[in-house]
């Protein structure tokens, strides 16, 4: 066994216990750290493939960046974080990722055996695509050249210049967009925001009484508890 | 079915849908707010890594790939500040980051 | 054997013994790859090993240093010279209580200095010391340097919630705050180095700047002192020195957020802090001093540890000479100054390096005016140096109007005091 399958074994282990942590831990502080531990899994896995440049970029943006950003808002709301860890719908959702992972693996498969096809006859599985059949066996890795980020960096302002441009004024309204949206309000901006709030409420109920709409009906109250009325 | 080192295509294949789907299960599931974006997070990095693994194997001579991939990152940057700005604000009002209850239009 | 010879043997000596180190443990164990994991794990506790053995020499260097500028004498009680002071140091830090705070988060409290010293160690795996003595040359050297010291913000926010402690947790806040609003100026001004190297791998930047193939012959900062003066200044922000301690500071937030933190684990973060503060030394004669190049009556290891002495001692200075800057001060430095001025000189390089271009398959494939080096180091010269110009008298001229209006408030109230504080008339 070389040392990448070992590594590669460990870093699979890593990453994917980290993300079930991420998504079970009921202390989200604890999950925002286990996030981190698997953004570190994923650089790992970035420098297997051979693009440090990428590893590099994993540990700068979501560990130094987008992780602090995760554990400033855990912060910031505080006093809700020991809540219970899952909704009603969670039986549901793990169905659904199972199923999903279950498509995926079957997309993946083929690859996996080198699956040349199936063939009955006239019957082509595959179907082919403009006369050739799709090719599911993936042909040994050739060499990343040396110079790949050379060529990243001039395809990615000449090629791709268009995105890149559309790229950062998309980062600039993000930037300008999250400090407008959770700025810190004074408090007669907060007055006239709520007085503005409950005009708009009482426009919209003075409509709805006018147009012969029924008032919602006010919710019962919750039954007394049985110890409550043995008293 | 060599692979790089020895590590075939399907392995990191396989982990990237693995950590897609465990994302998924965290952003339909959880109680906070801040924990859905943590797996919408992992299922963004799951797709990097699945772009990033098709790029060595298939084409390591061309770069649509990286440039594929470096755009993820930047989209999910910014998507992690916005939303999280609008969570901080929704708390500010609300008192609460439940998904639950936020089942109206206006606040 | 003349004495060129013996001089360019003294100036190998450090690569030729770590070659010889590294084939006679091939020769014990046989070629294979058990044997490069043992010489990784070597070459790895070597580094550490200089990381903690140049935290001892620092702390020493800088509390005779800031004596000195300080007008006494410093520490010379501990061995002759006080030369003992990191041992004792040492055995204080180890016999002093190491407590918990209750309720405090014990994993995370824990690991949040074990990762700082970590992070700070792991960046010191791409310095080059010597021709040959680097720990791995990654052609990804400089953007490495980056993002390890990226890493660390968040163990320090580990640190400032697993204390349980109200200040804790407000220091740490205004620590992350300073430490990613400064990594912009940072990293926005190693990006003119490469941009002139051509590549982010540090032996290639130290290669540039000395005559071996193309190289320019001439160290960064002549070509990019308004670069250099940015990086150094961010740098010291990075790390949490005077004048930017806000971090640290036993006056202002009850030393931040390690004030729960005792003992061995207290010594792990002034190791993290000191590491990283020589880290930022060693990067900065990496990238604007030529690192181990030199003239060869003096060997390459020795050139680099005398460079980065002197970057230390500017931080030594600093701390001796300026006071501490507010948080709001600080902030604005970092954004309204810095960022804005950082982005004018990038792209004042890039216009400047595609007209101005110093190889001739450049000149032919993309066209421009081919120009020999020092030509080259003077227009950059020029331009960075105008450009700081400016931008410090656009600075003082700022700072020259906020003091008046500053003065002009204080005169105002005190007017209005003492007009309230006259006797009335008729009493």
């Amino acid at each position: 066994m070389t040392y990448s399958i070992a590594i590669f074994i460990a870093l699979a282990i890593i990453t994917v216990g980290a993300a079930i942590a991420v998504v079970t831990l009921r202390n989200v502080f604890h999950a925002a750290l286990m996030l981190v531990v698997a953004f570190f899994g994923v650089a790992g896995f970035y420098v297997l493939l051979e693009a440090g440049f990428f590893a590099a970029a994993q540990v700068l943006v979501y560990i130094g960046a987008i992780s602090v950003l995760l554990i400033f808002s855990v912060m910031l709301t505080r006093g809700v974080f020991m809540a219970q860890a899952r909704n009603q719908q969670s039986g549901y959702a793990a169905v659904a990722a199972g199923v999903m992972f279950v498509l995926i693996a079957a997309l993946v498969g083929p690859i996996a055996i080198n699956w040349p096809g199936l063939r009955l006859g006239n019957f082509v599985l595959p179907p082919r695509v403009l006369g050739n059949p799709i090719e599911f066996a993936v042909p040994s890795p050739k060499a990343v050249q040396p110079d790949y980020l050379t060529r990243f960096g001039s395809n990615l302002v000449e090629t791709y210049g268009v995105g890149f441009l559309l790229a950062g004024v998309l980062l600039l309204l993000a930037m300008v967009g999250a400090i407008w949206v959770a700025r810190e309000r004074k408090l007669m901006e907060i007055v006239l925001e709520r007085r503005e709030m409950a005009a708009e409420a009482q426009a919209e109920s003075d409509a709805d009484m006018a147009a012969g709409v029924e008032a919602p009906a006010i919710p019962a109250a919750p039954a007394e508890p049985a110890a409550g009325a043995a008293h | 079915m060599n692979g790089i080192n020895g590590i075939p295509l399907w392995a990191f294949l396989i982990i990237a849908a693995a950590l897609f789907c465990i994302g998924l299960y965290g952003a339909l599931a959880r109680k906070n707010a801040i924990a859905v974006l943590m797996g919408v997070e992992l299922m963004l990095n799951g797709v990097n890594l699945n772009l990033i693994a098709f790029w060595r194997f298939i084409a390591p001579d061309s770069s649509a790939g990286l440039v594929f991939a470096a755009f993820v990152f930047i989209v999910a940057a910014a998507e992690a500040a916005v939303g999280l700005a609008l969570i901080i604000s929704v708390y500010r009002n609300l008192n609460s980051v439940d998904p639950e209850k936020l089942d109206q239009m206006k606040l | 054997m003349d004495i060129f010879e013996i001089l360019k043997f003294i100036n190998n000596l450090l690569g030729f013994v770590f070659g010889e180190i590294g084939s006679f443990v091939t020769g014990l164990l046989g070629k294979g790859a058990g044997t490069e994991l043992v010489l990784m794990i070597l070459a790895a506790l070597g580094i550490i090993t200089y990381g903690a053995v140049t935290m001892m020499a620092l702390t020493w260097f800088e509390r005779k240093l800031v004596a000195r500028i300080q007008d006494r004498i410093g520490p010379n009680m501990a061995g002759p010279f006080g030369l003992m002071l990191p041992l004792a140091d040492g055995v204080k830090m180890l016999t002093k209580e190491d407590t918990t705070p209750a309720n405090a988060d014990r994993w995370v409290y824990l690991i949040a200095p074990l990762m700082i010293s970590a992070f700070a160690m792991t960046s010191m795996a791409v310095i080059p010391f010597a021709p040959n003595v680097v720990g791995t040359n990654l052609d990804i050297g400089a953007f490495f340097f980056i993002a390890i010291g990226s890493g660390s913000t968040i163990a320090i926010l580990m640190a400032g919630w697993g204390s349980n402690n109200k200040y804790s947790l407000l220091g740490a806040f205004r620590t992350v705050a300073q430490l990613v609003g400064y990594e912009v100026p940072m990293l926005l001004n190693v990006l003119p180095v490469v941009m002139l190297t051509g590549s982010m791998s540090l032996v290639d930047i130290i290669n540039k700047q000395t005559n071996v193939g193309d190289g320019y012959g001439f160290p960064f900062i002549l070509f990019l002192p308004l670069s250099a003066l940015v990086f150094i200044i961010s740098g010291i922000a990075e790390t949490g020195r005077s004048p930017f301690d806000l971090m640290e500071a036993e006056s202002e937030i009850v030393a931040g957020f390690h004030v729960e933190y005792s003992g061995m684990k207290f010594a792990l973060f002034m190791m993290g802090e000191y590491v990283n503060a020589a880290v930022v030394a060693f990067m900065f004669s990496t990238f604007f001093l030529g690192g181990y190049a030199g003239p060869i009556f003096v060997p390459s290891y020795v050139w680099f540890l005398l460079k980065s002495a002197a970057v230390f001692s500017i931080f030594m200075w600093l701390r001796g000479t300026l006071p501490r800057v507010r948080v709001d001060q600080l902030v604005n430095l970092n954004w309204k100054f810095f960022v804005p001025l950082s982005i004018i000189n990038i792209i004042m390089v890039m216009i400047v390096t595609k007209v101005f271009v110093t190889s001739p398959i450049q000149a032919a494939a993309n066209g421009g005016i081919l120009v020999p080096p020092v030509l080259l180091m003077a227009i950059l010269f020029a331009f960075g140096g105008g450009l700081m110009i400016a931008a410090l008298s656009l600075a003082a001229r700022n700072a020259r109007e906020m003091r008046e209006a500053d003065e002009r408030v204080i005169a105002e109230r005190r007017a209005v005091n003492r007009a309230f504080t006259t006797a009335p008339a008729g009493k």
